[in-house]
């Protein structure tokens, strides 16, 4: 235990070290992220209108408006 | 390469890419941070600091890399019109924002503590801030304008301007005095102990599978979004 604690301590420059990484990995995960859920959303958003397009009735109504 | 200028066979060849991408950057971040935070040794002056190195030199390469990247995709675009190219020039933008911003502030949580100083306007300091901004003056740029293709072309001509910057900021150490540590990768070798160096290329394959993998899914998400619209129109109009 006393090994790790000494490990998580990094010879005194704790503090520097994990920002560093923990800065770095917030980052990245948060573009990858945001990324993958814009990427979700369209992918929804198109098969929902392809669908429609697929249907009949569905345009019509949308010109009778 | 040209080739790939055709929307429809840059995505069949992203589809086959995406996979491998996201699965060697998963692996290569797994080892890499293996080796940057357990397996490799401490500096015997820096001590355990040297694994801020891990994370700010590949992110400084990969800034360098993508800026690079965005030149030539936005050159290719004003040339020859390519969407294609400038699908990826503008993809690109973000995700070199945040590895030279991550350079910037590991390198001053680097400072800190080996030179007494977080910051210190020196060639090689001040031309990577200066590549933030033109990063983030590129995402601007292209927005700033009523249609789409006037923010592009506007933006493609400031990545090109701004390919100036990049070989300042590669030889910023060797032509300027600088508080910075000079180049270690050169003609003649590295000089880097290897039980170093193994961290250090293990986290650019992370970085740089991870820039593959956003950028195909962003470019993907884009022409997703020109369908859409398309659609949408197509509906409104009966």
């Amino acid at each position: 235990m006393e090994t790790f604690v000494e490990y998580l301590s990094m010879g005194g420059y704790a503090t520097f070290v994990w920002s560093t990484y923990l800065i770095a990995l917030v980052g990245l995960a948060g573009i990858w992220i945001a990324t993958h859920k814009t990427l979700e959303i369209r992918e929804n958003q198109l098969r929902v209108l392809l669908e429609q397009r697929n249907q009949p009735g569905t345009i019509d109504k949308v010109s009778e408006q | 390469m040209h080739a790939f200028a055709n929307p429809t066979r840059f995505l069949r060849l992203a589809d086959f890419v995406l996979p491998w991408a996201v699965g060697i950057c998963l692996l290569s971040f797994a080892a890499g941070l293996l080796y940057a935070l357990v397996i490799s040794p401490p500096d015997y002056q820096q001590g355990e600091s040297v694994r801020i190195m891990y994370i700010h030199v590949p992110s400084a390469w990969m800034g360098l890399f993508i800026y690079s990247a965005m030149a030539i995709a936005s050159a290719m675009f004003l040339i020859w019109r390519h969407p294609v190219a400038n699908l990826i020039a503008r993809s690109s933008a973000p995700v070199g924002a945040m590895f030279t911003a991550i350079c910037l502030v590991s390198g001053m949580l680097w400072g800190k503590p080996m030179w007494g100083t977080p910051w210190v306007w020196d060639a090689r300091l001040t031309s990577m801030l200066i590549l933030l901004f033109l990063y983030l003056g590129y995402m601007a740029l292209a927005d700033a304008f009523e249609t789409p293709e006037r923010g592009d072309k506007a933006a493609a001509i400031l990545a090109l301007v701004g390919v100036v910057n990049l070989p300042i900021i590669k030889f910023s150490v060797d032509w300027w005095n600088t508080l910075h540590q000079p180049s270690i990768i050169s003609m003649s070798g590295f000089s880097v102990n290897t039980a170093m160096l193994a961290p250090l290329f293990i986290m650019l394959l992370a970085f740089k599978s991870y820039y593959i993998t956003i950028l195909l899914k962003k470019v993907r998400s884009e022409f997703l979004n020109a369908k859409l619209r398309a659609l949408r129109l197509a509906q409104v109009h009966g």
